[in-house]
């Protein structure tokens, strides 16, 4: 099932975002509740259901659309608040819910059938087996593919399923495999994919050393930027290690994934809707990037080349960008 | 903030309460003055913004400094557990959770929603210490809210409110352009020395671009070479 229109999919996470969002031209609109069933669970962050309900209102009232986010995993014997969250978004009028849990995908597939379900990235399925699993047995129409796909292996993926994809056209990088990542927990005994936050605010500290700043998660220290090198996220795949006597960034670098530039290679292999990531970021984030994705898009919609002038690179994490996994330039 | 500037020396209709003015006001009325002015605001917020304050009381309870490198005081943010304060403060020797530094100019777009915070962490124009949840928290919550200070300062004065807004924006332009004529007065009679460290930076950021373009052209003509090697 593919389409001629991509389809932009932006982030918000707080209703201010949402409404940005919509008007700066987003087709589709994705959040969470305010708890651990969804994966950007941070302090301030997120939608009460009366929020949320609010939300869906604006976003049909313009005739676009919104999915709610139920992506973490239950913690044994405690599936009461997910299941909470898929009656709660079904209530609200959303458009559908992204899951990731064989188990919420089960209850959602019986309590509310009529309720679209996609696939959510922490679910990780990234080859056509996979796919196919969650299509036949949760009848779930999208699934968001991981950023470990480069444009050929998406567009063999597409025409192997014949499945709606979502891909990731602008936040990190996202080299793990995703919902399957601990390392965080590792430091801080708090699941990434049961409480929904990787690196928890709680447990990081930034200590200013001489000139220097240090990133710390728990009581690891991450990362040091000297004063004028540009900061990371702690998370600790972003970390500095020492390894061989040099310190480097092992797993990823502080590097935005930005994909404006190969939109029509997208396109042209099938994909059906683009993901912009930063439920964390602010509003002036969500009115920057997908301002600028819109315009590319409409562009693209005239068979224009996108020609819009890429100056995300500063909102970028680090300040820096690049095609990720979809050009495997390494190879 | 260059951009930030740049948009100010146009004439164009303020619609939010510029730096230099703020700055201006800041450093030169009375403390005192200043936290009954603070606390007036605070108070006429809580009535245009109920969501803001509602949603400030979620939060576990916490002190932040915000700091602004460039005014001679800081503002002890106090919030959670159904309180809400700002206190002025001078020097930085007073206990709090987490502290925020940069320039007031920086600090200012971020409250209203103009700029995004974690760009400005990336960048290294903000500065923050301490209990990262509490300024998370507190960064979320204010950026769920649409704020415009302007408007908030210009309904203390009532129902003077519209034309305390325009002379407001009046007043802002008028700064402005003082602030730019004095920098531009400034650049010439002192020409600064060529940020070194800077432009070795830009320098380096070119060289990569060049670097990486090279690569790409070099790809495209032994591709090219192909193509023409099968067409003939």
């Amino acid at each position: 099932m593919t389409s001629s229109y991509l389809e932009l999919v932006c982030p918000a996470g707080t209703p201010a975002a949402l409404r940005t969002a919509i008007d700066a031209g987003a087709d589709t609109v994705y959040c969470g509740f305010r708890d651990c069933t969804n994966a950007r669970n941070y302090p301030g962050l997120n939608f009460d259901q009366d929020e949320m309900a609010e939300g869906v209102a604006y976003a049909h009232e313009r005739g676009r659309k919104v999915l709610v986010a139920i992506n973490t995993f239950p913690r044994a014997g405690d599936e009461k608040p997910w299941h909470q969250a898929v009656d709660n978004a079904a209530n609200a009028g959303a458009d559908a819910v992204i899951l990731a849990d064989l188990g919420v995908l089960d209850y959602a597939t019986r309590r509310h059938p009529s309720l679209r379900r996609h696939l959510s990235v922490q679910a990780s399925a990234a080859n056509a087996l996979s796919v196919q699993f969650y299509r036949d047995h949760f009848d779930v129409k999208r699934v968001v593919l991981p950023r470990v796909l480069s444009v050929e292996d998406v567009a063999s993926l597409i025409q192997e399923t014949g499945m709606e994809t979502e891909v990731f056209a602008f936040g990190s990088v996202g080299p793990m495999s995703e919902g399957r990542c601990f390392l965080s927990s590792y430091i801080t005994g708090l699941s990434p994919t049961s409480e929904g936050a990787c690196a928890p605010a709680s447990h990081v500290a930034y200590k200013k050393e001489g000139g220097c700043t240090k990133s710390c998660l728990g009581n690891v220290t991450l990362n040091q930027f000297g004063k004028d090198e540009p900061a990371a996220y702690p998370t600790p795949c972003k970390g500095r290690y020492m390894a061989l006597d040099h310190s480097s960034y092992l797993f990823e670098e502080p590097i935005g994934l930005n994909a404006i530039d190969i939109l029509p290679q997208l396109k042209a292999a099938g994909v059906t809707a683009l993901k912009i990531e930063g439920r964390q970021r602010s509003r002036a984030y969500v009115a920057q990037v997908v301002s600028a994705f819109r315009k590319a898009l409409d562009g693209l919609a005239l068979g224009i080349a996108p020609t819009v002038a890429n100056d995300l690179k500063q909102i970028a994490e680090g300040g820096q960008e690049t095609f990720g996994a979809y050009k495997k330039g390494w190879r | 903030m260059m951009r930030h500037s740049f948009i100010l020396c146009f004439p164009m209709p303020m619609d939010h309460l510029p730096a230099p003015l703020s700055r201006l006001a800041l450093s030169v009325i009375p403390t005192h003055l200043l936290q009954r002015m603070i606390d007036l605001l605070v108070r006429r917020m809580q009535q245009s913004h109920p969501r803001l304050f509602q949603n400030l009381t979620r939060l576990n309870a916490a002190v932040v400094r915000i700091e602004p490198t460039d005014l001679p005081h800081s503002f002890m943010l106090s919030y959670g557990s159904g309180a809400m304060s700002v206190t002025l403060v001078q020097g930085s020797d007073l206990p709090c959770d987490a502290c925020v530094r940069g320039k007031l100019a920086s600090l200012l777009d971020m409250l209203e929603g103009r700029i995004d915070g974690d760009m400005m962490f990336f960048s290294r124009d903000i500065d923050i210490t301490g209990d990262t949840s509490a300024i998370v928290g507190l960064r979320n919550t204010l950026d769920r809210e649409e704020i415009n200070l302007l408007d908030d300062v210009a309904s203390l004065c009532g129902p003077l409110a519209v034309p305390a807004r325009k002379a407001l924006g009046l007043v802002s332009r008028v700064a402005e352009r003082l602030q730019n004529r004095l920098a531009e007065m400034y650049e010439t009679r002192h020409p600064a020395p060529a940020n070194t460290h800077k432009s070795e930076a830009a320098n380096d950021v070119l060289r990569a671009e060049v670097k990486t373009l090279k690569k790409r052209l070099a790809k495209f003509e032994v591709r090219q070479k192909q193509r023409e090697a099968i067409s003939s």
